[in-house]
């Protein structure tokens, strides 16, 4: 498809849709996965992202913007919060980074100097340390990385959360 | 004929069925994702497998009792009780063998595109979206249009339907490959 769609007025939109698996282990304790898929799109002041089921219905919808996060329920229900990391929890148990993820999903790092950082042969973003995440990017298309992995120890909990986008090519 | 009374005819005769289907999310704002393609089958009571295979892959298959969701892009396998969210899900309606007018409340729906329509609304509150129609031809679902909680529709047609086929026994279970993180939940 073309490139970002433009929102009337919002400016150039990142857009992008595909699918995430996040897994929570500790020790001792059953694992937790959480798998489903996503809309993303990023007016760069306006952040909406969807949560999908795999028949492609919205299970619930969390909306950033300056004055924080805003979580809807397919009930209809809504909940508010400073960030959206914590409302994206406990909507569904998945512990998703999304603020970061909006320059990950760029295939950038923003603000917070990464550690550890590897570029691929293009001098594009392979794999670096932020904000106590591990994160490797890889297959790239014009708009940024197509496979997003992202790994998490705290103590002995490990968190893994993978992102697969529906890049260019596959569309 | 009605749609419902296809439905309850399809509910009744064809205990296992094998086909094709494409599915397409339009949202709100008029965009629309890109188009799934793949195959189905299921088999009465609960036993299913939905398989996208375009543009990437991802099943989901239930032998009754296990739900299986594999994505090899994402290497992971999510297998976990069929839980009951399953009765009032659309999959219900095609592959389950409950009454369906238990989950749902059935009303029918003017004639287009060559089928007979009826509306499928969850009773329970939680179903996650708000409607189902569903077309009929020659006693077969057609096609699925099915409104979420935030105005996306979703539709879905299915083909090349072969009905009572005798389907393997493994059919509905799945062995992951070997480099697959496999997660079972309580």
């Amino acid at each position: 498809c073309a490139g970002p769609a433009r929102i009337a007025g919002d400016g150039t939109a990142f857009e992008r849709t595909g699918r995430f698996a996040v897994t929570v282990t500790d020790a001792g304790s059953p694992a937790d996965a959480v798998q489903g898929g996503f809309s993303w799109r990023d007016t760069g002041r306006l952040l909406q992202l969807d949560l999908v089921n795999p028949l492609g219905s919205t299970l619930a919808r969390v909306s950033v913007g300056p004055a924080g996060a805003t979580l809807q329920h397919a009930d209809g229900s809504t909940e508010q919060a400073p960030d959206a990391d914590a409302l994206v929890a406990r909507a569904t148990g998945a512990v998703l980074p999304v603020a970061k993820l909006r320059d990950w999903l760029r295939g950038q790092t923003g603000s917070g100097a990464p550690g550890d950082v590897e570029r691929d042969a293009e001098g594009r973003l392979q794999s670096f340390v932020q904000d106590g995440w591990r994160v490797q990017l890889s297959r790239y298309d014009a708009l940024g990385p197509g496979l997003l992995r992202l790994e998490r120890r705290d103590g002995t909990r490990r968190i893994s959360v993978r992102l697969a986008v529906d890049t260019q090519a596959a569309r | 004929a009605d749609a419902g009374a296809q439905l309850q005819r399809f509910v009744s005769e064809v205990s296992s069925a094998t086909g094709r289907f494409t599915q397409q999310v339009a949202t709100g704002q008029g965009d629309a994702r890109p188009q799934q393609a793949g195959e189905f089958a299921f088999q009465r009571p609960g036993k299913f497998r939905w398989h996208v295979v375009k543009p990437y892959e991802q099943l989901v298959v239930s032998n009754g009792t296990v739900l299986r969701q594999y994505d090899p892009d994402l290497a992971q396998l999510t297998e976990g009780p069929v839980d009951q969210s399953i009765g009032a899900s659309p999959a219900a309606i095609l592959f389950g063998s409950g009454r369906l007018d238990q989950a749902f409340d059935l009303t029918p729906l003017a004639d287009r595109d060559g089928l007979s329509w009826l509306r499928a609304r969850p009773k329970a509150g939680d179903a996650g979206f708000a409607h189902v129609d569903i077309g009929f031809a020659d006693d077969l679902p057609k096609r699925l249009e099915l409104l979420d909680a935030f105005g996306q529709t979703t539709r879905i047609t299915l083909s090349d339907i072969v009905v009572n086929a005798t389907l393997a026994d493994d059919a509905f279970d799945f062995e992951p490959p070997p480099d697959v993180d496999v997660v079972t939940m309580q």
